[in-house]
Formats: structure tokens, sequence, C-alpha cells
């Protein structure tokens, strides 16, 4: 299985890198509808790198107003993109590729996808901070987001999130779907080797694994949700957006450590 | 006008330098692949404060320019200490081709057959369709871009054309003949190929099946790479063709830094 620590960690590690997928549900045929991935280097966001010229082109373009929301622009080291899922996954029961349930949940939409995938510039929400480019399809939009993981994998990255074994598990079968049942390390990413946060299971490991009676009388593990340890921590909480909860699951590792280092309370 | 300095975390600040046509030409000859040797890559370095030889010193040790440019990244622009850690990603490919011979014989041949499968005709049709869809969309009169350019995304059209032309470069890496034509002004619309009325359920536009056969040849050319140098020049390959994939519509990754005009 996926390398999850299981001890607590003391140490910010050097390269972090946040990731999170919205997908279009839960299930089996889940495939992945945007990715979000964000660097830290020695705890803070990477930016990047200042040249100083033509910086007021560079500005007009990423600034460039449609309805005053700019539109996202990749740089070398963050991303957040939409997929359009490959139908070969979806079954011909003619129910929409974004379940009821992860629509409630992350906002996207069948109508949103597709217009993505024609071309428009997509806001998830009213209030967003940027627009989305144009969706590219399942399988390039997986070769962009392992090519990525494999470049940060190379220069020995701490990949955080939460519930990350989710997110590899939909990339791996997308991967072997797509590539006649190749292993996803073929790719130059290997989720098995990679180091990995997984601040729900870190969690747990802090408050010495506690657990809950289930509703049905069984009893598991007293996991917090994403939402909850944003909440705890006092850090912004990502609200489903791939791109924002890559960036809560490092702001709430980073407070982990924190504690584990007795600079912060338990919350 | 230049904009105060912006607050950036874990910033290196580059320098104004304008490497000479004879340092490119040294560059381009002492790269890990002159035929894909990008300009700008060279010249972000040398504006990190790199000197010229020692570019040419980490070219001829094997190091890919973008590998020592992450490296100067992570090492705050110290040369000596970032030549060092992109050796130490040489390790990590070796451990990638590695785990890559030990793929079953039934795999092997699947991704080796691919590999073969995409001739060398096939790979040229595909990036010079490519490079037609950009041409035409950067040659085409302003009122037809109405409904895919300004209007949706905001982008003044000389920065749209430049970030085309961008694209063709690009597509010059892998068909180098197609360099050639980049100058061309003609507008031939049979070339644009994101033409929607007759979308078919699977996605596949003329010009993403372009791209998805082109990212999985070099994804089974890595597969099947056995030395440290075809397996940085494929990956550098599939690179350039993922930085193809996002902008059929128009150039959502280009900015002037990877500008090599």
């Amino acid at each position: 299985m996926y390398k999850v620590s299981h001890k607590r960690i003391f140490e910010v590690p050097k390269l972090m890198v946040g990731l999170d997928t919205e997908t279009t549900g839960l299930g089996e045929r889940a495939q992945p509808i945007t990715y979000g991935l964000i660097v830290y280097r020695n705890g803070s966001p990477v930016d990047k790198i200042d040249y100083d010229v033509d910086q007021d082109r560079t500005n007009s373009f990423i600034k460039s107003l449609t309805g005053g929301v700019p539109v996202w622009q990749s740089n070398k080291t963050n991303d957040s993109f939409v997929v359009y899922p490959s139908e070969r996954y979806k079954g011909s029961d003619g129910r929409p590729f974004v379940e009821p349930d992860a629509s409630r949940i992350n906002g996207w939409t069948d109508d949103m996808l597709r217009s993505s995938r024609d071309g428009k510039p997509i806001l998830h929400m009213p209030g967003d901070s940027f627009r989305y480019p144009p969706a590219v399809p399942a399988g390039t939009g997986l070769s962009r987001m392992l090519t990525q993981l494999a470049h940060l994998q190379k220069q020995g990255a701490t990949f955080v999130g939460a519930n990350t074994g989710y997110d590899y598990r939909l990339m791996t079968d997308l991967y072997a779907g797509l590539h006649n049942g190749l292993p996803i390390a073929h790719s130059g990413f290997d989720p098995l080797s990679a180091n990995n946060i997984d601040v729900i299971a870190h969690d747990l490991t802090m408050r010495g694994d506690p657990t809950r009676m289930s509703s049905s009388g069984k009893l598991v593990p007293d996991r917090r949700s994403q939402e909850k340890l944003a909440i705890a921590y006092g850090v912004p909480y990502g609200a489903h957006k791939a791109y924002g909860d890559a960036s809560t699951s490092v702001e709430i590792a980073k407070r982990q450590i924190a504690v584990n280092r007795g600079e912060l309370e338990l919350p | 006008m230049k904009r105060s300095a912006p607050i950036v975390f874990n910033s290196i600040k580059a320098a104004y330098v304008e490497p000479t046509a004879d340092e490119y030409d040294e560059a381009r000859t002492t790269d890990l692949d002159p035929q894909t040797f990008d300009k700008a890559t060279y010249h972000r370095i040398r504006k990190l404060g790199v000197s010229h030889s020692d570019i040419i010193n980490s070219n001829k040790s094997g190091v890919s320019l973008e590998d020592l440019e992450t490296a100067l990244e992570n090492n705050n622009g110290d040369y000596t200490k970032a030549l060092d850690e992109a050796h130490g990603y040489d390790n990590y490919y070796k451990q990638q081709i590695n785990y890559n011979q030990g793929l079953s014989r039934f795999d092997k041949n699947f991704a080796g057959d691919l590999a073969k499968k995409f001739t060398q005709d096939r790979h040229d049709k595909a990036v010079s369709i490519l490079f037609g869809h950009q041409m035409a969309l950067r040659n085409a009169p302003e009122d037809w871009h109405t409904g895919w350019g300004t209007d949706q995304y905001g982008v003044d059209a000389s920065t749209r054309k430049s970030g085309q032309t961008w694209l063709m470069r690009q597509c010059a890496k892998l068909v180098p003949s197609l360099g050639a034509r980049i100058n061309d002004t003609a507008f031939d619309s049979t070339m644009v190929q994101h033409n929607y009325s007759s979308i078919d359920p699977e996605f596949q536009s003329r010009y993403h099946s372009m791209v998805d056969h082109l990212l999985k040849h070099y994804s089974y050319s890595m597969v099947t790479s056995g030395t440290l140098k075809d397996y940085k020049t494929n990956l550098r390959k599939h690179n350039i063709v993922l930085s193809l994939a996002p902008n059929m519509f128009y150039p959502t990754n280009y900015t002037p830094e990877v500008s090599e005009g």
C-alpha cells in the first residue's frame, strides 16, 4: 500500500507538495475532474521566479480580465486544471459523469465540464479568484499530473493531502485503463515509494488512534475530515476546489508538525 | 513602467542578461539533445546568475538544462550545489530505467510495439497538424477570432500571437523541418482543429487526438529507453508535447519567459 507515515512528524520537509483531485463521484467509476498541486519549499509556498522583465506584459496576460476574474495560468511549480472525463468508464446507463452527491460537494456539473471542453474559461463558483482554462481529455490530464509528480518525486518531495490513498488509487486505475494495464510507476511517478503525509491519518496518530462506535455498531477510527481539521487548526479551507484543498492540506500539516514540536497545542 | 517588487516567498531574483548568438550556439551544440535545445531555458539560467562556461560544463557532464534550472531554484541559485543535486536526479532516472527493464515480456512488447507502430511518418504528420493549427490561429484575421479569442479569454492579440509562435517553435523541436515555416503568414482555416460541430462522445478532437498519440509515443519511448541520454531526451520531448496539450483554443500556459523569440 501507499507509504503513509503512522509516526508523528517533527520536521517540516524541505520540499512539500500539496495535491488533491476533485472527482466525478466516490464509487468504482469515479474519475478526476480537476487536479490541484501546490509546492512549498522550506515551509513556504513557491511562487514563480521574478525575472523582472516584461513584467507588465506578463501581468496583463495573467490578469487578463474576463468578467473581472483572471484565467488561471499554470507556472512551473503550481498547477490546477480541469479534465474532461473519459467516456470509457462512464457506462451506458445514461447517468451523468458527475454524480449528484459529488456535485453537491464539489460544485461541478456535466454542463460545466462540457462548456470547459468546448473552450469556455470556467468560473468554478461565484467568488472564485480565477477561471479554469479549457479542459483537456482525461489521458492528457493524467499525463500532465503524473509528469509533474515525477518531476517533484525526483527532487525528494513529500506529498501532502487528505486521503491521498484515494487520489492515488484513482490515478493508478486510470493509468492502467489507458495504458493496457501498465503499472503507474512506468509513468515516472511511483505512489508506492513516494513520501506522503496524509493529514487525516497523521491526526489519528497524534491523538493516539482514537475510535468511535459506527452506526452499525462497529468500532471505527475516529477520523476528522479535512474540513474539521482546517477549522480546528484555523486554516483557510479549500472548499473542495483541488488547488485550494491541496494548499489546505499543507497548511494543516505544518501546524500538526508545530504541535508535535510543542510549539502549538493540539486542537 | 516597472511595478514594485512583488512579495514572493522563496523567490530568486533574476538579473538582466542578454546572451550572444555564439553563446547560444555553443549551448545548443553541447546540449543533451541539440534538436530540442531550448533557448529560453538557457536564457533563464543565465538570468539566475550562472555563467556561460558553467552551463557548458554542466551540459558536458550530461545534465539537462531543465534539470539544472530546477536544481538552481532548489538551491537559491548556487551553481555548485545545484549541479550536485542535478546529478542526483540521474539516480532517479537510472532507477526508472532499471524498473522499466524489469517489465514483463508482455508489457515490454506492448510498449515497444506501440513505440514502433507510431512510425516517423505518423509522428511527423501528427506534429505538423498541431503546428498547422497554431499557425492558422496565429495568422487568422482578427474578426475570425470573435468568440474564441479576446472575447472569452481577455488575451490581447499580440500576446496570443506570441504564444502561438512559441507553440509552433515547440513543434519544430520535434520536427525540425517545420522551423522554415514559422514566419509564414498565410491563413488556411482548414488547418484549425477545434471545430466542435461534429464533436464525438470520446472528446477526440483531432488536436487532442494528435496530442494523445504523441504523449503515448514518448511515454512508451521512455519505458523502452535503455540509456540515460535516451530517457532524458524522450522525457524532454514528452514535456514538449505536454506544453502543446492545453493550448487548442488559446495559449493558456504562455508567458514571455518561455518565449525563444
